[in-house]
């Protein structure tokens, strides 16, 4: 009869919560909570590493690369950016479908004057994530 | 030594829940993976800031209004229900070699119409989306 304990099922699930909190931590800290746009026709792009992205949450708060900015912080650290960027000029933007096209406007405005050119706007896809591709 | 038929002595009747676990885990992990990797988007052109907006010049250009009243209105024609509004794109579009539309929406449409609109468009061929400048309050 052994007297060791089995530690192995513990080693599981203390691995799952590791997992589970690093992907709730980054979203908690940031409080980014928005509900994308869903849509049919929709294109596939694969997550970059070179990324800029622009995101509005639910209450028209701006984060920049996930960090909760303000308005003027971000275009100053946008212009930054694109500035310094040779490759392309593209924003990722995620923002909630719930928020007036005023606010987006203004958001696009502001990319716009700190050199971005294309918006690339983040959606869910109607039907989940195995919907047939268009 | 009649009693060295089992380790303990009887069966244990607990589950191993061990693989389960681990089957799990793998699944969370492609789950992850897929996810980052099938991230849907719509690619939308904006204008450059330093723009002045004096195209009035009539031209062959596509714009659709989403205004505020909630109606969709093509190119200053009539409103355009929106079920009506992909067979309206294909009529336009299907003879069009430029698939290029401007949408211009209200600053009270909410985002998620502004999107479903660009969707219907680009399911009836659209290939180019760009906002139109947005007009500076004098």
């Amino acid at each position: 009869m052994t007297a060791e304990i089995n530690v192995t099922p513990m080693i599981d699930v203390m691995l799952v919560l590791l997992i589970i909190f690093m992907i709730v931590t980054p979203v908690l800290e940031s409080g980014f909570q928005a509900q994308m746009p869903a849509g049919l026709n929709v294109d596939q792009r694969p997550e970059g590493d070179d990324e800029i992205t622009l995101g509005l949450d639910v209450n028209g708060a701006y984060f920049l690369n996930g960090d909760p900015v303000s308005k003027e912080q971000a275009e100053a650290k946008l212009t930054e950016l694109y500035a310094a960027r040779t490759l392309d000029k593209i924003i990722f933007f995620k923002a909630d479908g719930g928020l007036k096209f005023g606010v987006i406007e203004e958001a696009v405005t502001m990319a716009s004057r700190a050199g971005a050119r294309v918006l690339v706007s983040i959606t869910d896809r109607k039907g989940g994530l195995m919907a047939e591709e268009k | 030594m009649s009693m060295s038929t089992g380790e303990s002595g009887g069966v244990t009747s607990d589950i191993n829940v061990t693989p389960m676990i681990d089957v799990l885990l793998v699944l969370l992990i492609i789950f992850m993976i897929v996810q980052a990797l099938k991230r849907a988007a719509v690619d939308i052109q904006i204008p450059a800031p330093e723009k002045i907006a004096s195209t009035s010049a009539q031209s062959a250009q596509i714009v659709l209004e989403l205004r505020d009243d909630g109606s969709y209105v093509i190119n200053g024609q009539a409103a355009t229900p929106k079920d009506q509004l992909d067979r309206k794109f294909h009529e336009i579009y299907d003879q069009r070699p430029a698939k290029l539309l401007f949408v211009k929406p209200g600053r009270n449409r909410v985002y998620a119409d502004v999107i479903e609109a660009i969707d219907i468009a680009r399911g009836a061929g659209v290939e180019v989306v760009g906002f139109t400048p947005a007009e500076t309050p004098n």
